[in-house]
């Protein structure tokens, strides 16, 4: 009899232990990951394989970084540029609003086989193979060549690398593709908008310059969020992303928070 | 079974042979001082049906102290007594008053099964439990679409004579099978949760048999009539019952017809342009419904005398046409300005036609054979039960044309980003019903056109069909085997086939319809074989009435065995029982289908399953007004034949099935003074390796999907409270709440199969672990105040509360997928991807007034009630998350959520009267 009657006192127990125990919040959806490795450097597979104009990609070659740049305010156009310790690469995808899909700060392994790449005006391209030029690459062969490693978050961003106008001009090729941050330059053009709307090749040149007047060109597309906002006079910081045209190095913002500290423009922290 | 019995009784050798008390007595109605053919005594756990003259005899009454009883019937007031005459004492009911909720017909909401969203309420399920929880719930927190526990229906058997009737396909008990019989369906027995019971091994959530034998209806003739604004707007009931003759025989009969659509007059199309504002604002229920349902019941029961064997036959059935409530999204309600608005309908040349009309009629036919032989205390009740019939839904198709559903996402403002074309559409939406509803006009027109050009219709109305046809017998013993132990034994035997297809309902003015697969046809050519939905007769031409798309049977074998012990002494009662089971189910097709022509016609691979349960539990009767009880339930169950099928419109192919394992516990404390009774209970139910399916039309792969979701596993754990107060002898108040915590406690893995072909089947984790499970409020309450005032007047108010529910979740939202491409940093946008969204609840008042005029065995019952007094119209009963996901933006707002709301103020007014 007491046997049940122990039974009795340790079932409410029980219950409302069960009760607490089952008070948990939902599991997030576990990240994406792939167990490919990178087999070769951007850098070396730029020194290999990317200073002629077309190569196919015909052996199982693995990359691996960070996406840094993306069409996120419409600067950038179809492309992404992925980053490791050595190098970033251009890699061409026929896609708009890419930054949904490909977000900044987003690990990628890429497998090569059966891509191509390419040189167009000195800038190394990852795209699809085509008739001895590349082709951009669709989605389809992206979701086929494409291998996240984990969820993008501003925790896999390399630091931009901190470099000055002159270092850009003596090795321009050096940090080609890169998310690179020049300190202490003012715009030549305060006061115009950073596009001008019918501009050649839907994008307008806007210099920036150091103390020394030394120069960049920011190459800014018209499609760009920011394209008629005007630019800020006095000094500040930009960072971004790291090109070249036939030998002249441009430089892309990714969207407007990417100008730091000019006085004109209010500044949003967010996280990238 | 022997082994088992004897395993029983030793774990009950623990012996209490002491001396028991026993109350007998009889049971009369006060104003006849007739016996009631369905009266129950309980004492405690300890239950009785009181023999035909009206006395009973109970034993196992607790040794020490005072001792309740409760004398209870259907249709009667409940009393409660302290028991002074321990024999011989007569105790008297009289008939109960107001509104039972049998008679608010439960609003069923668009067909959305398909979605895994069940629409149906079981409001009624255990009304006439004599438990107060029961009871109280199924009547008040119906609004709420409030399920007992959180469970789904296939967790509470509804049992008709000692048959089955629970779908055999997908387990569910549905209440229209048998509407509007409510005089015939009134006597039964119901026992909610792990409790014991005597026909039935016992399910989770309950068991309940509606005992619809002639000799159970009260002698009488009685006629009936119920205005009401819910879903239909009159019903006109006759019930007849000859009671027993002294040959044995008893007849009984019940009709009734239930019709109108909410006193919304459908006719007179000057009157219904619908200016939102007003029309819809006034009812508070949605627009375009329409009922027409009829119902029958009749049976003849004969006994043969002092043999204790009686036959009885029973027939019922209810023919019902009703159009469906469809749900849709906030952006739809704020625009027409009700929350009420009904995409399902249109108008046709000025009359309201809907596009969902839901249109059943499944009749049943039983046999039954009793057997009571009061001197070995032997019960025998043996049926066998026929129920064929159609159940169909009608729907809108339409092939390379624009979808005609109204609220289709882009014919909403919201999806034009030009502000003045938003503004424009949103204007139309206001004031042109071509736009806001179906524009049936229009659709006729389409397929004119097409008819000129000698081509196929471009749209149709498709009924779909799921026509069961079951045959179940059964056969359940009750025996005292000492005075201390009973055994209750069943058998079960059930076949049955449902049969599914597609009919062509309309071709609206078309001439034809060619049975092929227009979303295969974009993926695959149009002379591909994949295209074909039956290779056999391929391009086949569709008229009126003919079946295409699709046609297979699903067959299912159940068998089941059962046995109980039940073991009853002075302070404790004990009771242990087992199931076994096999379940069998396959697949029949008649069509070969071209996305999968080897493996979709004719007789399909054959899936067995091998079940058992356990069950046990123990009753502490501290005194006879304190009892605890504890009941402990583990049991395997095969995944029902609805759920297996990866595609089974297409092809023969199941997911990875396994039987599903609960495990379920709980403790009740229970008070029954005169004054006071109560009921206080602990559950907790665990559910493993569970199943879900349904199927949608998919965005991003156009096509119709399927998804079945398998490892699913959910706890249920709460507090369930009951409470009856007798203030003074005329005034009683009642609390009730639940509040529970139900759970998803795994990530499932869910199975993608697209009906055109067009990509292999997928597989998936889909992360719902600690997820609420929806479609119930987890949290409920009621607190109601009872006056039996003077000269037969009968007052009752109730205050409702349900709250905590939460949208019934799209699967694709908590898969990787969804997220990646969403910045770990960027909680907000995860958390609007991924968190649940609860939907309002809030409270409701209830009021209900009955009165009975009596003349020279003439009785005339007035009862009206109204139900949400206040008009509260900011609840939501429930709603869903489409089931698709913007992948490219990760924008949730593009394919918003659906919801329904509760009914505003409706009444319900009913007069009777019996000779």
């Amino acid at each position: 009899m007491k046997t049940f009657r122990n039974i009795f006192l340790i079932l409410p127990v029980l219950a409302l232990a069960g009760l607490v125990s089952c008070v948990g919040e939902p599991e997030k959806p576990a990240a994406p990951d792939t167990d490919l490795k990178a087999n070769i450097t951007i850098a070396d597979l730029i020194d290999r394989f990317g200073k002629i104009s077309y190569t196919d990609l015909d052996s199982a070659w693995f990359i691996e970084g960070v996406v840094v740049g993306n069409d996120i305010a419409g600067n950038i156009y179809k492309k992404i540029y992925l980053q490791d310790k050595t190098a970033g690469i251009d890699i061409e995808i026929e896609m708009t609003n890419n930054h949904h899909k490909y977000p900044i700060g987003q690990r990628l392994v890429i497998s090569l086989k059966g891509l191509a790449m390419g040189l167009y005006g000195g800038q190394p391209q990852i795209a699809g193979q085509g008739n001895d030029v590349v082709q951009r690459l669709y989605e389809p062969e992206c979701d086929e060549h494409f291998f996240r490693k984990g969820y993008a978050s501003a925790a896999n961003m390399p630091q931009p690398i901190p470099l000055t106008i002159n270092d850009i001009n003596f090795r321009p090729n050096r940090y080609v593709g890169m998310l690179v941050r020049i300190d202490s330059v003012h715009f030549e053009d305060v006061g115009l908008t950073f596009a001008t709307a019918g501009d050649a090749g839907n994008g307008s040149n806007r210099n920036i310059l150091d103390k020394n007047n030394n120069s960049l060109v920011c190459r800014n597309s018209t499609y760009a969020l920011f394209a008629n906002d005007t630019i800020p006079d006095g000094y500040g910081s930009v960072v971004g992303i790291l090109g070249i045209y036939n030998g002249t190095p441009q430089f892309y913002f990714r969207d407007k928070n990417d100008i730091i500290g000019f006085d004109e423009s209010v500044q949003e922290n967010i996280n990238r | 079974m022997k082994h088992l019995v004897m395993l029983l009784s030793f774990f009950c050798l623990v012996s209490f042979s002491m001396a028991q008390r026993q109350i007998s007595g009889t049971v009369l109605e006060k104003s006849t001082k007739n016996p009631i053919p369905n009266a129950q005594v309980s004492v405690g756990s300890e239950k009785v049906s009181v023999q035909q003259d009206g006395t009973f005899l109970i034993g196992n009454v607790p040794e020490n102290g005072k001792v309740t009883l409760t004398v209870s019937a259907p249709g009667y007031k409940s009393e409660i007594i302290n028991v002074r005459n321990f024999n011989g004492e007569v105790y008297y009911l009289k008939e109960a008053q107001g509104v039972t909720a049998d008679d608010l017909s439960a609003s069923e909401l668009d067909g959305d099964e398909d979605m895994g969203y069940g629409g149906q309420a079981v409001a009624g399920l255990q009304t006439q439990s004599e438990d107060i929880f029961d009871r109280a719930a199924g009547y008040n927190l119906g609004f709420a679409y409030f399920r007992a526990r959180g469970y789904d229906n296939e967790n509470n058997t509804v049992y008709i004579n000692g048959a089955l009737m629970n779908d055999p396909e997908n387990g569910r008990a549905t209440w229209a099978e048998w509407g509007g019989i409510n005089d015939a369906t009134r006597n039964k027995e119901v026992v909610s949760g792990l409790k014991p019971n005597g026909f039935g091994f016992g399910n989770l959530g309950g068991e309940q048999n509606i005992n619809m034998r002639a000799s159970a209806m009260p002698r009488q003739h009685k006629f009936s009539y119920a205005i009401s604004n819910r879903t239909y707007t009159h019903r006109l009931m006759y019930s007849y019952g000859s009671g027993l003759t002294k040959n044995g025989w008893a007849f009984a009969l019940n009709l009734s017809r239930r019709w109108g659509n909410g006193l919304v007059d459908n006719a007179s199309s000057k009157v219904r342009v619908p200016r939102f504002n007003e029309n819809y604002d006034k009812k508070g229920v949605p627009d375009g419904l329409f009922y027409d349902g009829w119902g029958y019941y009749a049976s003849v029961e004969k006994r043969f005398g002092s043999t204790g064997h009686a036959l009885s036959f029973v027939a019922f059935g209810s023919p019902t046409k009703r159009a469906m409530q469809g749900g849709s999204y906030q952006e739809v309600y704020d625009l027409v300005g009700s929350n009420y608005y009904n995409g399902n309908w249109g108008y046709q040349d000025g009359k309201i036609r809907s596009s969902r009309i839901r249109n059943t009629f499944l009749p049943t036919f039983q046999l039954v054979w009793d057997y009571d032989n009061p001197n070995t205390d032997t019960k025998v009740n043996t049926v066998a039960s026929y129920q064929f019939g159609r159940y169909g839904t009608t729907s809108l198709n339409w092939y390379d044309a624009p979808d005609p559903r109204p609220d289709y996402y882009r014919y909403l403002p919201s999806y034009y980003e030009d502000p003045d074309v938003a503004a424009m559409v949103a204007d139309l939406w206001r004031n042109d019903p071509s736009v806001s509803q179906v524009d049936w006009d229009n659709l006729y027109q389409v397929n004119y056109t097409q008819n000129a050009l000698g081509r196929q219709s471009k749209y149709i109305m498709e009924e779909r069909r799921n026509d069961v046809n079951d045959f179940n017998i059964s056969s359940v013993l009750n025996q005292t085997l000492t005075d201390h132990i009973k055994l209750n034994a069943g058998l079960r035997l059930r076949n049955s086939i449902t049969k599914n297809f597609k009919v062509m309902d309309d071709l609206l003015g078309g001439t034809h319809w060619m049975d092929i697969d227009q979303f295969a046809e974009r993926d695959f050519s149009s002379d591909a074989d994949e295209i074909q939905n039956d290779l056999d007769n391929p391009n086949r031409i569709i008229k009126k009435g003919d079946k295409f798309g699709y046609n297979y049977d699903m067959h299912v074998l159940y068998e089941e065995l059962f046995a109980m012990g039940l073991f009853d002494y002075a302070h404790w009662d004990f009771y242990a029982g087992a199931e076994f089971s096999s379940t069998q189910f396959w697949r029949y097709g008649h069509m070969r289908n071209g996305r999968a022509p080897e493996n979709s016609k004719g007789l399909g691979k054959i899936h067995s399953f091998y079940n058992y349960a356990l069950k046990a539990g123990a009753t502490w009767k501290i005194n006879g007004r304190n009892y605890i009880f504890a009941n402990l339930l583990w049991k395997t169950r095969a995944p029902y034949a609805r759920n297996a099928y990866i595609s089974p419109r297409i092809k023969d192919d199941v997911a990875n099935l396994v039987n599903e394992k609960i495990f379920s516990v709980d403790l009740n404390y229970v008070l029954k003074t005169p004054v006071v009774q109560g009921r206080l209970t602990l559950y907790h139910t665990m559910f493993f390796d569970g199943m879900e399916a349904f199927s949608f039309y998919h965005d991003d792969y156009r096509t119709f999907v399927n998804y079945t979701l398998n490892d699913v596993d959910k706890i249920h754990q709460g507090i369930e409270l009951g409470l009856d107060v007798k203030i003074i002898p005329q005034l009683n108040a009642t609390l009730i709440a639940s509040i529970g915590n139900y759970r998803y406690s795994s990530n499932p893995t869910a199975i993608i199969s697209p009906e055109n072909g067009s990509f292999e089947d997928q597989s998936n984790t889909v992360y719902y672990k600690n997820c609420y499970i929806t479609g119930t409020p987890q949290w409920a309450g009621s607190f109601g105040l009872n006056y039996q005032a003077p000269f037969n007047i009968y007052l009752n108010a109730n205050v409702n509360y349900a709250g905590h529910s939460y949208l019934s979740m799209n699967p694709e939202r908590r898969t990787t997928a969804a997220i990646v491409g969403v910045p770990e940093e960027d909680t907000k946008l995860l958390a609007a991807i991924l968190d649940q969204e609860k939907v309002k609840g809030g409270f409701t008042l209830d009021l209900s007034i009955g009165k009975v005029f009596r003349m020279k065995g003439w009785q005339i019952n007035l009862n009206a009630s109204v139900q949400n007094v206040t008009n509260n119209r900011k609840i939501q009963s429930g709603g869903y998350e489409q089931r698709r996901f913007d992948y490219g933006e990760h924008n949730v707002d593009k394919y918003p959520p659906r919801y329904f709301y509760a009914y505003g103020t409706t009444f319900f007014i009913n007069v009777g009267v019996r000779f």
